[in-house]
């Protein structure tokens, strides 16, 4: 079922690309503060982090592609859990029919590594974001949901639902192609009914180029 | 075989073309370019098009038949498949008249969307000075900065008017103060409306006459002329622009976005601890979401030539008069540098 929509996808970013000249990229450097937030039956667990992150981006005409990737050190936060690192990639490709809103999808993988065992997830991601000027060119802010599609995760729980949300606000220097983004973000998977979760928060400040 | 017809129809069209110039008006070829638009000969419209718009010495088209023919011209080439020949035709048009857009009871999406495309991408204004009077408007045709200054004719600046953004229109005025704060001799100067890209280099220049005549003090007031429509019924503005008032769409937008931040832990999650940082983001998102309404708030006073005005100017102004009596008239502007397309 996954292969004929990524070919139709594929068919229509193809096009897409022949039909458009000026294709816009941007790429983003990131560097974040993340809290975990786990959950395990009546046990739960706080860790956090450094994170630091990437972003790129390419949209032609009304079609965007990008990728993203984000790694974080993430200690406890007291009690007894067991430091963890956060190692995640995106890849996704969707369209921009307005340009208060773009509509992407595509797959996102996220491990969890401690010393005895990685935590993997595999998940199909949708995502809508609407944005809108502040202040003319130079300030914009945007809001961001996200829900998996489909999700894989190596633990004996199934996964009930992993969905998750970000807003910030952007600033765009006049005359120069550099920007700047301060975002909260999170993410949020439940588990076995409820009986497992895991949380993620993020501030970042995001430094990019391009885009315009 | 039937394709053959069009090129054989442009061939002939284009060998007729010096004898149809003499006996064709301009108006007659534009007519027939919509005629031939109409019944899909997309290149005999294109010809006809073409040659409506260059015209001949005392017979050129009117101004609504200019962006008539350039729209025409561009959804031909759409058609046709020529799409950087479509983009530099709207380009034209964009820089022709930043306020005209086609219309979308006529063209399809086809035609409509690539306008958009580069007219967002395009940055251009209109000077409007109704009985070629001060205050004047300026229209853009996208979101840009742009420098207004009044220069003397060899170049040297006389007086910075406006140094900023531009979103849709923008009033301008001059007090009739020079940057020093001194009230101009009598003469010709020069408007120049610089455009800017995202970039900061200079897209284009558009320059018109300015004629400045100080009036006697027992003159009566020349009667002010007002600020030309926001909006022409030839030249209706592109609809995004009119729905909402920017200033309020900025203050609503930072104030929702702000609201999100604080609400998405409980919109994603069911039993997060939710960390406060998220409050620092949501400050941040509706401080900007004010300063945007304060920035873009109606009533505010455009004419920001004040600050580019040395410190004492105000004084200097005040013993100088109060109120210069200015007859300040605007002659046709001009574009006189374009980006590369």
């Amino acid at each position: 079922m996954k292969t004929p929509a990524c070919a139709a996808a594929l068919a229509l970013a193809a096009a897409s690309l022949a039909a458009q000249t000026r294709p816009r990229a941007a790429l983003g450097a990131e560097g974040a503060w993340l809290r975990l937030h786990g959950q395990v039956g009546a046990t739960r667990e706080t860790l956090r982090g450094p994170a630091l992150a990437g972003d790129g981006r390419l949209t032609f005409g009304r079609i965007v592609l990008g990728a993203g990737y984000l790694e974080a050190r993430l200690e406890p936060d007291g009690g007894t859990a067991r430091p963890r690192d956060l190692v995640e990639g995106r890849a996704f490709l969707g369209a921009e029919p307005w340009p208060w809103l773009s509509v992407t999808a595509g797959p996102m993988l996220r491990a969890y590594v401690t010393d005895p065992a990685t935590e993997r997830w595999v998940l199909w991601q949708a995502r809508a974001r609407v944005q809108g000027p502040l202040l003319r060119t130079t300030l914009a802010t945007y809001v961001e949901l996200w829900r998996a599609l489909s999700s894989r995760v190596n633990l004996p729980d199934a996964v009930d639902r992993v969905q998750g949300g970000e807003a910030g606000v952007v600033y765009r220097p006049p005359r120069v192609s550099l920007w700047m983004r301060l975002a909260y973000r999170i993410d949020d998977a439940a588990l076995g009914r409820g009986y497992r979760g895991e949380t993620v928060e993020a501030l970042s400040l995001t430094v990019g180029v391009g885009g315009r | 075989m039937s394709r053959r017809f069009p090129i054989i129809g442009a061939v002939v069209l284009t060998l007729a073309a010096p004898r149809g110039a003499s006996g064709q008006t301009a108006t007659d070829l534009l007519s027939a370019g919509v005629q031939a638009y109409q019944d899909l000969d997309y290149a005999a419209a294109a010809a006809a098009l073409r040659h409506g718009l260059l015209g001949t010495p005392g017979d050129t088209l009117s101004t609504r038949q200019r962006l008539e023919a350039l729209t025409y011209l561009a959804a031909t080439e759409v058609f046709r498949g020529r799409r950087d020949s479509a983009a530099a035709t709207f380009r034209r048009l964009v820089v022709f008249d930043p306020a005209y857009q086609p219309s979308e009871l006529i063209f399809p999406p086809r035609v409509t969307d690539p306008f958009r495309e580069v007219r967002d991408a395009t940055k251009a204004v209109a000077l409007y000075a109704p009985a070629g009077q001060f205050p004047a408007r300026l229209l853009a045709s996208s979101p840009h900065e742009v420098t207004v200054a009044v220069t003397a004719v060899d170049g040297q600046l006389v007086r910075t008017l406006y140094d900023g953004p531009i979103t849709d229109s923008l009033a301008l005025r001059w007090d009739g103060f020079t940057g020093t704060g001194m009230l101009p001799e009598d003469g010709r100067y020069l408007l120049r409306v610089t455009s800017r890209t995202a970039r900061g280099a200079v897209a284009r220049v558009l320059q018109a006459p300015l004629e400045v005549r100080r009036l006697p003090a027992d003159t009566p007031s020349p009667s002010p002329s007002p600020l030309p429509p926001a909006v022409q019924a030839s030249h209706p503005l592109p609809r995004q622009r009119t729905l909402v008032d920017p200033a309020v769409r900025a203050l609503a937008g930072g104030l929702v976005a702000a609201a999100a931040v604080v609400a998405l832990p409980r919109l994603v999650s069911r039993n997060a601890e939710a960390s406060g940082a998220r409050f620092a983001v949501a400050a941040t998102i509706g401080v900007s979401g004010l300063v945007g309404f304060l920035a873009l708030r109606p009533g505010r006073p455009l004419n920001a030539g004040g600050g580019q005005n040395p410190p004492g100017v105000g004084d200097r102004r005040s013993a100088a008069a109060k109120a210069p009596r200015l007859m300040i008239r605007v002659g046709r502007p001009v574009v006189l540098e374009r980006e590369p397309p």
